[in-house]
């Protein structure tokens, strides 16, 4: 998946995943799957956001006509 | 012979006369620099010196006149006027009465820009209501612009520096000069049209107000007001307002802030992300402590069921209900005790026994107690007790 994607999912699935965390019925055994996998995103959003290039794209005049 | 002595005046107004009878002096058109521009406060006039590289002429324009003048001239600035030429008698200064003025060169374009802004402005191009939010956090950022140049290299740098996550989609375009306006236009519709960008920025660096005219191009603007991706326009300086700036959705003084402007930094996503695994982190060691928590009363539940605990628990409960019947039983039998005593004293005090030791006697006929002396008759025997002992006797006489 590109940077980006992997970036923004995880991202989203990381807020769900606090808000679960502070849901009050939350159960030991879900509380621990849904922080493993939280520091599982935490370390992969570290990474793209610090690993991540630039990607640079220039549309050729075909394309810009194909657009019109 | 004499010549005729003349006043001031009568020179002033032959002049005058001269000057207004003069077809090739009224109704002339003349272009020309101005300098010494002076606006009269309270009568609203304008008075100036208009030159070229050789001469000047001074110049009044009314104020019923210059009212309608869109633009407020400036020393240096290049206007063609229409008027008069006549003298002024007073000073005896002759001056071009100025009825109109238009802007010549770079003012006419200044002039078109004021009257298509105040046009788009009254159809409400450039309203707030229109503005679309920025996206927090863009994929793709369609830059239109030129391929060659600084600015391009400028917003690379600042994206790639604060969120290289997001990728640049360059549509290229002149930025100046013949067919710049159609090819900005085209690259706001291009993005548009495909939806290959979360927004948009339109830039230019400085430049002179021709070379960045084509970013008052009214085609440019509609496309800018059509576009339903958010567009930052950084054209020119931060002193250079173009109409391309005004419809755009954000505004920035350059194209590197256009940049800040379209993508967070890196550092502040970064922060996100620590605060997201502080919450889980807390999260998680509360829950962790509340399991603490309920094994410990747990424990306490099954250490109180323990039945060592139960065994202790029924010999106190054994040894305070044996303390209890101990001391009641004690107590009923020092009451029984006491009551006996009493009891017993009472019944000593009224035994006969002590009536007999006072002197008193008990006489007995056959065992039967004698209460009357009439019960007797004489030679009867009976018996009589004293405290120390029984007589036996005999009746002598009985009672009368």
């Amino acid at each position: 998946m590109a940077d980006f994607e992997a970036y923004s999912d995880a991202k989203k699935r990381l807020e769900q995943i606090a808000a679960a965390l502070e849901e009050n019925d939350i159960t030991l055994e879900k509380s621990m799957e849904l922080y493993e996998e939280g520091a599982r995103l935490v370390a992969l959003c570290y990474d793209k956001l610090s690993n991540a290039k630039l990607k640079f794209t220039t549309i050729s005049n075909r394309e810009a006509k194909d657009g019109q | 012979m004499t010549a005729a002595v003349l006043t001031v005046s009568q020179v002033n107004s032959y002049v005058k006369q001269s000057l207004d009878g003069d077809r090739k002096l009224q109704n002339i058109f003349v272009n020309g620099e101005i300098s010494n521009f002076k606006g009269n406060y309270s009568s609203g006039h304008w008075y100036f010196t208009l030159k070229d590289n050789r001469s000047a002429i001074s110049a009044v324009m009314f104020s019923n006149n210059n009212a309608r003048v869109r633009f407020k001239p400036q020393d240096g600035m290049k206007v063609i006027v229409s008027g008069r030429v006549s003298l002024y008698e007073v000073t005896g200064q002759y001056q071009f009465y100025v009825d109109s003025m238009q802007p010549d060169g770079k003012g006419g374009i200044a002039l078109a820009y004021e009257q298509l802004r105040d046009k788009l402005q009254a159809q409400g191009l450039f309203d707030a209501k229109h503005k679309i939010p920025l996206p927090t956090l863009p994929k793709r950022i369609g830059v239109v612009s030129s391929a060659s140049g600084s600015v391009i290299q400028d917003i690379k740098n600042v994206v790639g520096r604060r969120c290289p996550l997001s990728e640049i989609i360059l549509y290229p375009s002149a930025v100046q000069g013949e067919g710049a306006a159609e090819q900005l236009s085209a690259g706001v519709r291009y993005f548009n049209s495909t939806g290959s960008a979360d927004v948009i920025i339109i830039a230019r660096g400085g430049g002179s107000m021709e070379d960045l005219f084509c970013f008052n191009d009214e085609n440019l603007v509609w496309a800018i007001y059509d576009s339903h991706i958010p567009i930052i326009s950084a054209v020119g300086h931060e002193t250079d307002f173009t109409l391309c700036d005004f419809a755009a959705d954000q505004r920035a003084p350059t194209p590197s802030a256009a940049a800040e402007l379209a993508v967070p930094d890196r550092e502040e996503l970064l922060a996100a992300i620590k605060a997201i695994e502080k919450r889980m982190e807390n999260r998680a060691a509360q829950c962790m402590y509340r399991e603490y928590q309920d094994i410990d009363r747990l424990k306490d539940i099954i250490t109180a069921k323990n039945p060592e605990r139960q065994i202790e628990h029924q010999m106190l409960w054994l040894e305070l209900y044996s303390t209890r019947i101990n001391a009641a039983v004690e107590n009923r039998l020092t009451a029984e005790f006491e009551q006996t005593n009493t009891l017993a004293a009472q019944i000593n005090a009224l035994s006969p026994i002590r009536l007999l030791q006072k002197g008193y006697s008990v006489t007995t006929k056959r065992g039967k107690c004698i209460t009357s002396a009439k019960t007797l008759k004489e030679g009867d025997k009976v018996t009589v007790r004293f405290s120390d002992g029984s007589v036996q006797c005999k009746v002598i006489k009985e009672a009368n």
